[in-house]
């Protein structure tokens, strides 16, 4: 569908929000619930790019969708967040894909942790509105790097009440969160949350492990690939058809099988969601997903084909 | 093997070792397979509720005479059990949902909580048509008390009603009733 740009403000030097309204004549937008992404098409590069991004707009209420895209340097970024920064302005038509939820709030939680990163805090921002008209009890844990990354504290700060508590960090000035203490004083019911880079995700995720909760009430997103390997061409034999595919270095295998006209369903395309996985027959897979589990990758049958790739070059995929 | 999602599946309850607090609440015969975990030694401290029955206390356990003032108990003292608490359940299949609701409202996901059943597998099964609830049911077609219609018990289980359903077994062909097998004793 299409949606127009409608409003754009920046939050701290870094982060910017941007509001989008249906075209005229195209009727309303989808509802969606809290943790939902928007997937967006930007036009960057040759064939443009697909961006997932957080709504940060109120689920119930809002008749826009919102989204707040940090800036990423240039060094480490596709050219997406540039191109919202720089380039996209009021009135701009973009392709997007209607909401998809990955990361939905638990509904029996008797109280939820959120643990944020950064740029990390965007789906919280759907979840605080939701789980305040429910009346559940809330933590909200926000660690950032220096003041002028500090997006979006004031707006936490009026959902602040008995049920609600917002933590701050500031990691410049050495002001960490201690997980063992902030996991460990919970009660059983508690479900936690937690988005930002994949170090914070590992380490909720361990630790959460190492006190007894269950995997079920540990609850996350990655929000980047955020890989820093080289990307390396390589080649793909489908077993059934007896094709093969080159997959250059500039993209993905889910690319690649795309572009040659082999379906496979996929959503995320962050390594994240396990859409795309498919079986492998033959060849070593450098896996670089967040989903499959450390067995899956001993057994070495599988791969998540939107940022995997091939170790030596060379793959069978029973496709 | 049923291959009806909600029927419940059940095995002996084997202690969690990353778990902060064991919480075991059992009925009946339920208290023995507590017992032998319990005198096998557990590395975190433990909980033990204990609902009798009409039978023996148990002399590790906290003894509940009323199976209320052991519900009440759940429900005060579950949403205080630290994370990473994990519930075990052991008694009859009635007991063991009715306590696994309780669990559920202090937030215990279904992973946070096992469960081992013990003593009759009779069922508590509902008819389809009237709602009426019959307990201690042990044989594959019944007539039930409310309606008078012959059900077939089916493995479809609800654990909000903690019952079985059933529907007209003869709904096909009227007063063709198949033979009452007791396969839940």
């Amino acid at each position: 569908m299409k949606l127009h740009l409608v409003e754009t403000a920046m939050q701290g030097p870094r982060v910017k929000t941007f509001r989008f309204q249906p075209v005229e004549g195209s009727g309303p937008l989808p509802a969606y619930s809290p943790g939902s992404a928007l997937r967006i098409h930007l036009p960057v590069g040759e064939k443009g790019l697909w961006n997932s991004y957080s709504l940060t707009s109120n689920p119930w209420v809002d008749d826009a969708y919102s989204i707040a895209v940090r800036r990423e340097d240039e060094s480490s970024s596709k050219g997406g967040s540039i191109y919202l920064h720089d380039r996209a302005k009021p009135g701009d038509v973009f392709e997007v894909e209607p909401p998809v939820n990955r990361f939905a709030l638990s509904r029996l939680a008797a109280k939820h942790v959120l643990i944020a990163g950064g740029i990390g805090i965007t789906p919280f921002l759907s979840y605080l509105p939701v789980i305040a008209g429910r009346g559940q009890s809330v933590e909200v844990h926000y660690s950032y790097r220096g003041g002028d990354n500090s997006a979006f504290t004031d707006w936490l700060y009026h959902f602040v009440n008995r049920y609600c508590r917002v933590n701050v960090y500031d990691t410049t000035v050495n002001h960490r969160m201690n997980l063992s203490l902030i996991l460990g004083l919970q009660s059983a019911g508690a479900h936690v949350y937690v988005c930002g880079p994949a170090s914070l995700i590992e380490a909720v995720r361990q630790t959460a492990r190492d006190l007894g909760w269950p995997a079920s009430q540990v609850h996350y997103e990655h929000f980047s690939q955020a890989d820093e390997r080289p990307r390396r061409p390589f080649a793909v034999m489908l077993q059934n058809s007896g094709r093969e595919v080159q997959v250059s270095d500039s993209e993905s295998l889910l690319e690649a099988l795309e572009r040659e006209g082999v379906p496979v369903t996929h959503s995320c395309r962050i390594g994240g969601c396990g859409s795309c996985e498919i079986a492998v027959s033959a060849g070593q897979v450098e896996h670089r997903d967040h989903c499959l589990s450390e067995e899956d990758r001993k057994a070495g049958c599988s791969m998540i084909a939107c940022v995997s790739r091939a170790m030596n070059g060379q793959l069978v995929l029973k496709l | 093997m049923s291959t009806i999602k909600s029927r419940p599946t059940y095995a002996p309850l084997v202690v969690q070792p990353m778990s902060s607090l064991h919480v075991f609440v059992t009925s009946g015969e339920g208290s023995e397979v507590v017992q032998k975990l319990v005198t096998a030694g557990l590395a975190s401290p433990y909980v033990w509720w204990h609902f009798t029955d009409g039978g023996a206390q148990v002399e590790a356990a906290v003894n509940f005479i009323e199976q209320g003032k052991l519900w009440e108990m759940m429900e005060r003292r579950l949403p205080e059990c630290p994370a990473g608490s994990h519930v075990y359940l052991a008694g009859n299949e009635q007991f063991i949902w009715s306590a696994a609701l309780r669990a559920r409202g202090a937030g215990f996901s279904r992973e946070g909580v096992s469960t081992e059943l013990t003593g009759s597998k009779a069922r508590r099964v509902m008819c389809a048509h009237c709602r009426t609830l019959h307990e201690s049911i042990k044989h594959t077609v019944f007539r039930c008390d409310g309606c008078g219609l012959w059900l077939g018990v089916r493995d479809h289980y609800s654990r909000l009603m903690q019952a079985y359903l059933a529907g007209r077994v003869d709904a096909e062909v009227h007063g063709e009733i198949p033979k009452p097998e007791e396969l839940y004793a």
